[in-house]
């Protein structure tokens, strides 16, 4: 049948039509991305110089979930009580924003900091609950640096679907500052579940593993931790890398393994065998990826022993 | 294996955007192919060839069975027909997880497979005089909106609608805008909640038992159907606004059907359909005896269940649906009619607490482990505060959902909005967008049924 409406006149039309419903509402989002958390005059969403008054070190935890499940400040601080922890473990965190904030810190001006960033894949898009430790400008970044390696149609679709989500904007409003207390988004979490299997736990052999990953994609991590190293220097902070000790997704392992390899002695912690044995258990696993209660308190005296041996120990 | 729908909305654009500078020059249809093909492409270049290979044997098969009237001949090229449909079951279930699966990946081969038998049948029966046009067949095959998530058609009620490609006016663009949008909302929004609440019940048989394994099961029924009808609505939108009108593939509310015979009969329609005419009714013929029927619907659920995955726990669960609407046909036939609201809502009470043990079968990926955990006392690991946090949205959001398939009754959102005063219309569309920018969720992988 002859389609005599169809001309660029009506493609015009609909597209002008569709425009007229899209455009309020990428300008809604964009208001409310552009729009600041109440009361927070720089990233971290929090005042760190509340907690170095004493002028003491600080050790800063910057990671995803399975920092936040892992780090117990109050146990660390129980073993070296002469120095303050932070955990910044953020839900659905990933390495690049994790450098990003640990870059942020590290601007501020309130005493040494000693930083670890657990390494972890690459994410396009950050989590919602980006804005306590980075700003948009930081996320613009992170997204550039992604893109310059790597761009999928999962990141092409990522990226539409952050340029109209409004829901960590909410948050931003509704949940503006840091609130280091047991909030689930960051900040340490007990979790006394125990109903954990073991599929995804680092083991000795697995631990050994030397796998390959794009030059590319291995060039930008540790450039990207090389700049984080000079900044850190300039300011007499230090930067860690950990690895997670429950990974479940096989693309994650090869790169985390991969960049850990890499990275030189001094700038990692190395899990001994023993401690990955004791560690293999169900009854500090909460579930697949993260430590319980039990766990972590296991895991942070470990992490004691190693910041007193190398870190303290060091000149 | 994941899909994206980019592709899809992608080539739909470029197709309408080229259409003007082509229309007097080429056929609606060969656009049409062109585009599905490039979209295929796409999406996965080891389907295309298989998709290729496929409508080879599909085209020169109708021609074989036409003019070879021979029982023989028509079972073999049906065999070699299903072959591949059958080993991409059996090799890409083994393959799970591995780099192989990447090349096995072949997206809407239960597409484009039982519209090809589909095709055949016809031919033999006599519906349908082979296609002579290979392109147009291809097409039936292949078209993009519907790669992912069907909707299954005959041949003949598609290359009607290819044959309107194209002649589209600004309503049809509004009736695909509004299929689209929907699709969004229930998916992005519904679906994806749904998925973060039931998978940890369902994945932990460990942790999670009882009537807390019920629950989870029941999350994941509702979570289901807003996973695939989304996809299908956005199919439908797809379709429409290149001018093809597809059928619905769902009942608006077919989650709160009253009995299992209702749900089958609301629930992937155009699959159901598709059994029932060309295994359950072809089998049935001259076989009248009662007993036979029965034998024969159960073999029919038998088939549905092993489509999904030839497994031990889709044979168990086609087992089940067949003799649950075999045990319910012959209840129902010796109790009085019942039609009051009360038995209806003792009906979808009914019906939602053993779809819930269905869906634990059906979703499980350790049926033992799931099993035992089902018939458990009940045990849970969450706790109340987090499961309130969950709940809190997805409650509203879902009646939301009901409140709007209860006004649609049997139309489409398309129609009914269509009904709608224009300034309702327009406040409906950025009501659903915003919720869908407040609560969506970007889904970490394709829709359930993709798998399939």
């Amino acid at each position: 049948m002859p389609d005599s409406n169809f001309s660029y006149r009506f493609i015009l039309a609909a597209f002008f039509k569709g425009m007229c419903f899209v455009i309020p509402l990428l300008l809604l989002s964009a208001a409310l991305k552009l729009t600041k958390p109440y009361g927070c005059e720089s990233v971290p969403c929090v005042i760190p110089k509340s907690m170095n008054e004493t002028g003491r070190t600080t050790f800063y935890f910057i990671g995803t979930s399975r920092v936040q499940r892992s780090i117990s400040p109050a146990t660390l601080k129980g073993d070296l009580p002469h120095y303050n922890f932070i955990n910044l473990g953020l839900s659905s965190n990933s390495f690049l924003y994790g450098c990003r904030a640990a870059s942020n810190l590290m601007k501020q001006d309130s005493g040494r900091k000693i930083i670890f960033i657990e390494l972890t894949g690459l994410a396009l898009l950050p989590t919602d609950s980006y804005y306590r430790l980075l700003t948009l400008e930081d996320v613009g970044e992170v997204v550039k640096q992604h893109l310059s390696v790597r761009c999928t149609p999962e990141d092409v679709r990522g990226l539409l679907f952050f340029l109209f989500s409004i829901h960590g904007d909410i948050k931003k409003i509704v949940y503006p500052r840091l609130n280091l207390n047991g909030e689930p988004a960051i900040g340490f979490m007990n979790d006394a579940r125990d109903a954990g299997s073991l599929e995804a736990m680092l083991t000795p052999a697995r631990y050994t593993i030397k796998p390959a990953i794009s030059p590319d994609v291995l060039a930008m991590y540790m450039n990207v931790i090389h700049h984080l190293q000079q900044e850190a220097e300039e300011k007499g902070n230090e930067i860690q890398f950990i690895l997670p000790l429950m990974i479940w997704e096989e693309s994650e392992f090869i790169v985390d393994m991969s960049v850990f390899n890499q990275l030189p002695e001094e700038m990692k912690w190395t899990y001994s065998d023993e401690f990955l044995t004791r560690m293999y258990t169900g009854k500090y696993l909460s579930d697949q990826l993260h430590l319980n209660t039990k766990g972590a308190i296991v895991y942070s005296h470990e992490l004691s022993e190693f910041i007193r041996e190398r870190i303290l120990a060091s000149p | 294996m994941h899909v994206t729908i980019l592709p899809v909305f992608l080539c739909t654009a470029l197709a309408i955007c080229f259409w003007p500078l082509l229309k007097n020059r080429i056929s609606a249809r060969y656009v049409l192919l062109f585009f599905s093909l490039v979209c295929f492409a796409l999406i996965s270049k080891t389907g295309l060839a298989v998709l290729l290979v496929f409508s080879v044997i599909v085209y020169s098969g109708g021609r074989v069975i036409h003019q070879m009237k021979r029982d023989s001949i028509h079972y073999s090229i049906i065999a070699v027909c299903l072959l591949p449909m059958i080993l991409y079951k059996v090799i890409g279930q083994g393959a799970q997880g591995t780099v192989d699966t990447i090349l096995l990946e072949v997206v809407g081969i239960s597409y484009f497979t039982f519209n090809g038998l589909s095709y055949l049948f016809d031919i033999r029966k006599g519906y349908l005089i082979p296609e002579k046009n290979y392109g147009h067949l291809l097409l039936y095959l292949s078209f993009l909106p519907c790669l992912a998530a069907g909707p299954l058609h005959r041949y003949k009620y598609l290359d009607a609608q290819f044959s309107n490609a194209f002649n589209i006016t600004g309503e049809d663009l509004s009736r695909g805008f509004r299929l689209i949008l929907w699709g969004l909302f229930k998916n992005l929004v519904l679906a994806q909640r749904l998925k973060a609440i039931a998978d940890p019940m369902l994945d932990n048989p460990g942790a999670y038992q009882g009537i807390f394994v019920w629950l989870g099961g029941l999350i994941f029924f509702f979570q289901l159907y807003c996973d695939f009808s989304a996809y299908v609505d956005v199919s439908m939108g797809i379709a429409r606004m290149l001018g093809v009108q597809l059928s619905s593939n769902f009942s608006n509310r077919v989650y709160a059907s009253s009995s299992r015979s209702e749900f089958w009969k609301g629930w992937h329609k155009t699959l159901n359909t598709w059994f029932r005419d060309y295994f359950f009714f072809a089998m049935v013929k001259g076989r009248g005896r009662a007993g036979r029927i029965d034998l024969i619907m159960l073999l029919t659920f038998i088939l549905i269940g092993l489509w999904h995955a030839i497994s031990w726990q889709f044979l168990l669960w086609g087992i089940m649906n067949g003799l649950w609407i075999l045990a319910e046909t012959k209840i129902r036939a010796r109790l009085p009619a019942l039609s009051s609201r009360f038995w209806t809502m003792a009906g979808v009470v009914y019906h939602l607490s053993f779809a819930s043990c269905m869906a634990v079968i059906f979703r499980s990926g350790n049926l033992r482990a799931s099993w035992q955990a089902l018939l458990s006392p009940g045990k849970h690991q969450f706790s109340e505060d987090f499961m309130l946090a969950k709940f809190i949205f997805i409650i509203p959001l879902f009646l939301i959902m009901d409140l709007i398939n209860r006004a649609m009754k049997d139309d489409t959102i398309d129609v009914y909005l269509g009904r709608q005063k224009n300034w309702h219309r327009w406040v409906f569309y950025f009501l659903i967008a915003l919720l869908i920018m407040a609560f969506g969720q970007l889904p970490g992988e394709n829709h359930y049924y993709a798998r399939f």
